[in-house]
C-alpha cells in the first residue's frame, strides 16, 4: 500500500485532512455533500461507527478503497458534536483512539515517525538498529527511538502510570527515549485529545444525517445512564477533602479516565467511610473505558479487606504523600487550598475532622493551629 | 493623622520620589518583555485605593437598611473603615491588575509617572491582556518560569535574622526565626464571648465562662513577621539556581542558553524564564511534570536499582536523566544523613558504614557497598528516592505550573528592598552580590531613625558594614538608607 493511502486511514493525518478538504472545503460543504443520495453510504458508515463507540465495540477503520471514505470520520464527529453529550463524546474519543492504536501496531517505524512529524509536528528520531544500539548500556538499549520531551509532554500527563512521569524517563539534551509501543500510545492519545477537546462549528445538517442523529440519541438512553449514579447526601459530600472531591467529580462526570491509583484511592476511601459496594460501583459506572466486571472485581477486592484492621496496610486509603506524587492532590499542585490539609496525612483524617466540624456547625478553622500539629506544608 | 502615620507617609513619599528619579534617569535598564502588547501588567502601588461598598439589606422587621456611602479614595495607610461614613464594608487594595501597554514607550512613561512600589507582568501572552475575567483574556501561551526563593529553603540563618511579633496588642511577644504556631505567651488564653463580662483565662478552654456562663472561645491573633536577607540565604538560593540552570534546564531539557533569561528578584532569590517558543503552549499538567522533574519528586527507585545475581546494582553516571544522577545524589544524602529525620531502619545502618558507602558510590562505576549490612534492594531503592528528592532544585512550584502568574519586571525596583531586579548572565551569577550589584541609588545621604524593639541585624552594602541597630538616629549613605526604609525597619528623620 502506498504511504499516501496508508495515511488516509488515520483521520488526524495531514493526508486525510487534505483529502477531506478536497471533497468538502469545510463542514458546511460536507453537510451539502452528504445531502446527495449517492453519499448515503457515508452517513450509514458514520452512524455505525458512532454506534460501535457507544456500545464499546471495536471501530473498523475503513479500507479506503474509495478515497471518499475519509469523510466517514468527520461525519461521525458531526453526529456526536450535534448531540453534544459529554459521555458519548468520551466514548467516541476512547474508541477512535483504541482503533488507531491497534492499527499502528502493524506499521513500520519510519511510517509512525513520519506520521508524528506531518500530523503533530513532533520530532521523533530513531536510535539506530539493534547492532548500533548494542554498545549502549543495558538500561537504554531496548529503546528504539527518542522524542522531544516537549512533544512527549503533550500527551504523557494523560497517562497515570509511573513510567510516564518525566522524572522516571531517560532525558537528555531535550530528548527522551521512547519505545515504539509507547509512541503508538502517544499518537493515539493525542488523537483522543483532539476528539475530547476539539470543538466543531456545526452547520445545518441534511435530513438524512439528522435522522441518524435521532437514532443515536434514542440508543443513548439504553447505553448511558442518565441521572446521577449516586447521591451522596450534601453533608457527607461537603466533608470530602479536595483530592477526593476532584476524583469523585471526575469519575461521575464520566469524561475523565481515572488512573489506577486514583481509582484505588477513591474506592478505598468511599468504602472506608461506609458507602456500600453497590454504590461505589455506581460511582465508577460512568468511566469511559468501562468494563463493569473489572470494576466490580476491583471494588470487591478492596472491600473485602476493609473490615480488617490497619495491619492490612495496602488497603488503607491512600495517603496524601502518594496522592501528591501522583499529581492527585489539588492542594499540592496549587489549584485549591484548605487549611485542614496542613494538619493531616491521609484524606480520611481530613474527612473525620471536617465531618465533625460540620456536625457541630463550626466554620471558623482557626482552632487547628492550637489543637493540632502541622504535618505538611504547601 | 498621628505623628507616626505622618512619618510613614513622608517616608513613602520620599521613596516614591527616588523611584521616580530612577525610572526617568535609567529608562534603558528596564527590560521590556517581548510582545509587550500581549502581556498583562500588575502594579503594586504605594497607596491603597479604598472604596466604600453601598449595600442595601433588610433588618429583622423587614425595613430596608442602607449601609456604605459609595465614596472612594486613596490613602498611604491600610484603611479599615470608611473615612467618610465609618462603614466597615470597604474594599481596599494596593494592587492594580489587568494593565496593558501597547509599546515600550507607553510602559516607560507610565513607570516614570507612577513610580510604583513593585511592577510585574504575565509570563503569558494574551489576546486581550486587559480583560478582567481570565477566560476573556484568551491565553495564547506562556514562558516557562521558575522562582527560587530563600523563603522556601528553610534555612538556618533565618533563625538569626528573621523575627516576629505577636499581633495581640496586650501581648506583643517577639522572637527570632519563624513564628511559632501559637504564641508562647498568650496562646493558651481564652476569652469570654460576653462583651459585658470580658473575662480572660488560660489553659483548658472551659465550656462556659465561670463568671457569667456565656460561651468562651480562643482567639487567634497571628504574628507580624520581618524577613531579612543575608549572604548565606542568597548563597543557597544561588546554588539551587545554578543547579536548575546547568543540570536540569541546559543539560537534560536541552534549552539553549540564549533562550534562558536569568535575574535576581530584588529580594531573597532568583527567577528563570525560558523564552523558547517550543514551551509556550505547554499546559499546566505538562508544566507540573517539569516541576516534578527538576525537584526530583515522584522518582521510582525500583526501576533504577535492581538486584542481579545477589548484588544490588546502581546505574552509572552516563545514563541520561535521573538514573545517572542517583549515585551523586546518594553521596550527598549520606554525607548529610545526620540531618535526615526519617525513622527507617536503614538510617542507623547507613550512619554506621557511611565512609565505605560513600567511597564505593564515588567510584567511576558506582557500587552499592555490600558492607552496609542489612540494607537490601528495597531499602536501597528507598534511599535512592529520598536522595533524589533532596538533590532536586527547590523551586516555588505554583509559579511554574500556574500559567497565569505574573513575575517581576526586569530592571524595575523591588519596593521591599529598593534593590533592582537585575538581569544576569549565567557567568554573572557565579560572582553576583546583590548588596553591591543591585544597588539603584548612590548619590548623597539620608537621616533615618530605626524602630525600637527587636534588634535589626547588621548588613553590608557597597562593602560597608552597618548595624546592628535598635532605636538610633543615623545618617546613612543613600543606598543603605533606601534599603532600611524599604524594609520598613526605619523612618525618615
Ligand atoms: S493534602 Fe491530602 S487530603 Fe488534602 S487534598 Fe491533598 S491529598 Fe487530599
Ligand atoms: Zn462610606
Ligand atoms: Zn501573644
Ligand atoms: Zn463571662
Ligand atoms: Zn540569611
Amino acid at each position: 500500500m502506498s504511504s499516501f493511502v496508508q495515511q488516509l486511514k488515520y483521520p488526524f493525518s495531514q493526508e486525510a485532512r487534505h483529502t477531506s478538504q478536497k471533497y468538502a472545503r469545510d463542514l458546511g460543504a460536507l453537510a451539502d455533500l452528504l445531502d446527495l443520495p449517492e453519499n448515503l453510504y457515508l452517513i450509514e458508515a458514520a452512524e455505525k461507527r458512532v454506534y460501535s463507540a457507544l456500545t464499546y465495540e471495536e471501530i473498523e477503520l475503513p479500507n479506503i478503497r474509495d478515497e471518499k471514505e475519509v469523510l466517514i470520520y468527520p461525519t461521525a464527529r458531526l453526529i456526536v458534536e450535534e448531540i453534544a453529550n459529554p459521555q458519548l463524546r468520551a466514548r467516541q474519543a476512547e474508541a477512535e483512539s483504541k482503533s488507531v492504536n491497534k492499527q499502528l501496531a502493524n506499521e513500520a517505524d519510519q511510517f509512525a515517525m513520519d506520521l508524528c512529524k506531518s500530523s503533530f509536528s513532533w520530532d521523533v528520531e530513531s536510535m539506530g538498529g539493534l547492532t548500533e544500539r548494542a554498545q549502549l548500556p543495558i538500561q537504554i538499549k531496548t529503546y528504539d527511538m527518542k522524542i522531544r520531551f516537549v512533544n512527549f509532554l503533550e500527551v504523557a500527563p494523560d497517562f497515570h502510570a509511573e513510567e510516564w512521569k518525566l522524572v522516571n524517563r531517560y532525558v537528555d539534551n531535550g530528548w527522551t527515549l521512547i519505545r515504539r509501543r509507547e509512541l503508538n500510545r502517544l499518537i493515539s492519545g493525542r488523537f483522543k485529545q483532539i476528539i475530547q477537546f476539539g470543538r466543531l462549528d456545526i452547520p445545518r445538517l441534511p435530513q438524512r444525517l439528522t435522522e441518524a442523529v435521532q437514532r443515536i440519541e434514542t440508543e443513548i438512553k439504553g447505553h448511558i445512564r442518565q441521572s446521577e449514579p449516586f447521591k451522596i447526601d450534601g453533608q457527607i459530600n461537603s466533608a470530602f477533602p479536595p483530592c477526593i472531591q476532584k476524583m469523585y467529580d471526575d469519575s461521575v462526570s464520566g469524561h475523565v479516565n481515572l488512573s489506577h491509583v486514583a481509582r484505588f484511592a477513591l474506592a478505598a476511601f468511599l468504602l472506608r467511610i461506609g458507602m456500600s459496594e453497590d454504590d461505589v460501583n455506581k460511582v465508577f459506572g460512568h468511566s469511559p473505558d468501562k468494563d463493569n466486571r473489572l470494576i466490580e472485581y476491583q471494588v470487591e477486592h478492596i472491600a473485602s479487606k476493609r473490615s480488617m484492621t490497619s495491619e492490612v496496610q495496602g488497603y488503607f486509603p491512600t495517603g496524601c504523600k502518594k496522592l501528591q506524587t501522583n499529581n492527585l492532590c489539588p492542594v499540592y499542585s496549587g489549584t485549591t487550598h484548605d487549611p485542614l490539609c496542613e494538619y493531616i496525612l491521609n484524606p480520611l483524617g481530613f474527612y473525620s475532622t471536617r465531618a465533625w466540624e460540620i456536625s457541630k456547625n463550626i466554620t471558623n478553622h482557626s482552632w487547628y493551629a492550637q489543637k493540632k500539629d502541622k504535618k505538611q506544608f504547601f | 493623622m498621628s505623628v507616626q502615620n505622618q512619618e510613614k507617609t513622608t517616608t513613602t513619599m520620599k521613596l516614591r520620589l527616588l523611584f521616580h528619579e530612577y525610572y526617568s534617569e535609567n529608562p534603558k535598564s528596564v527590560d521590556v518583555p517581548n510582545q509587550i502588547h500581549t502581556r498583562e501588567f500588575a502594579i503594586q502601588a504605594w497607596e491603597y485605593n479604598w472604596r466604600c461598598r453601598e449595600q442595601i439589606g433588610r433588618d429583622e422587621s423587614g425595613n430596608e437598611v442602607r449601609t456604605g456611602c459609595g465614596k472612594s479614595g486613596k490613602s498611604f495607610q491600610p484603611v479599615i473603615k470608611c473615612p467618610n461614613c465609618d462603614s466597615k464594608a470597604v474594599s481596599v487594595t494596593n494592587w492594580i491588575r489587568h494593565e496593558g501597554y501597547k509599546s515600550r514607550d507607553n510602559l516607560l512613561r507610565n513607570l516614570v509617572k507612577i513610580a510604583p512600589h513593585s511592577v510585574y507582568h504575565s509570563a503569558a501572552f494574551y489576546g486581550f491582556p486587559t480583560a478582567i475575567k481570565m477566560h476573556e483574556k484568551e491565553w495564547m501561551g506562556a514562558e516557562l518560569v521558575f522562582d527560587i526563593d530563600a523563603d522556601h529553603l528553610d534555612l538556618k540563618c533565618a533563625n538569626d535574622h528573621d523575627s516576629w511579633r505577636c499581633k495581640n496588642p496586650t501581648c506583643g511577644k517577639t522572637g527570632t526565626g519563624k513564628p511559632p504556631e501559637i504564641c508562647p505567651v498568650c496562646g493558651d488564653a481564652w476569652y469570654c464571648d460576653n462583651p459585658n463580662c470580658g473575662k480572660i483565662g488560660s489553659g483548658n478552654l472551659p465550656k462556659t465562662c465561670p463568671d457569667c456562663k456565656t460561651k468562651t472561645s480562643r482567639k487567634l491573633y497571628g504574628f507580624n513577621t520581618r524577613k531579612w536577607i543575608c549572604s548565606k540565604c542568597l548563597g543557597v538560593a544561588r546554588k539551587h539556581t545554578i543547579k536548575l540552570y546547568d543540570e536540569f534546564l541546559t543539560d537534560d531539557l536541552g534549552f539553549d542558553s540564549d533562550k534562558i533569561q536569568l535575574n535576581y528578584s530584588g529580594h531573597r532569590g532568583y527567577h528563570i524564564r525560558v523564552r523558547d517558543p517550543k514551551v509556550y503552549t505547554l499546559d499546566s499538567n505538562a508544566r507540573i511534570e517539569i516541576v516534578h522533574y527538576v525537584m526530583g519528586s515522584g522518582f521510582r527507585g525500583s526501576k533504577a536499582i535492581i538486584s542481579q545475581r545477589g548484588t544490588n546494582t546502581i546505574p552509572s553516571r552516563d545514563i541520561p536523566g535521573w538514573s545517572g544522577k542517583i549515585a551523586d545524589a546518594m553521596v550527598e544524602f549520606i554525607q548529610n544523613i545526620d540531618t535526615y529525620t526519617g525513622r527507617e531502619k536503614w538510617v542507623k545502618l547507613l550512619k554506621d558504614e557511611r565512609v565505605i558507602a560513600i567511597n564505593m558510590l564515588q567510584r567511576p562505576r558506582p557500587v552499592l557497598s555490600p558492607k552496609v549490612k542489612g540494607v537490601g534492594e528495597k531499602s536501597w531503592q528507598e534511599i535512592a528516592e529520598k536522595s533524589v528528592e533532596r538533590f532536586g532544585s527547590e523551586i516555588d512550584r505554583p509559579v511554574t505550573h500556574d500559567i497565569h502568574r505574573v513575575i517581576r519586571l526586569i530592571g524595575s525596583i523591588n519596593g521591599k528592598t529598593g534593590f533592582t531586579v537585575t538581569e544576569l548572565t549565567r557567568d554573572d551569577l557565579d560572582t553576583f552580590n546583590p548588596f553591591n550589584d543591585a544597588i539603584a541609588f548612590n548619590k548623597g545621604t539620608l537621616n533615618v531613625r530605626f524602630h525600637k524593639g527587636p534588634k535589626i541585624p547588621s548588613f553590608v552594602i557597597n562593602d560597608e558594614k552597618y548595624g546592628p541597630f535598635s532605636g538610633e538616629s543615623v545618617e546613612l549613605p543613600i543606598a543603605a538608607a533606601v534599603f532600611v526604609l524599604s524594609k520598613g525597619v526605619a523612618l525618615l528623620e
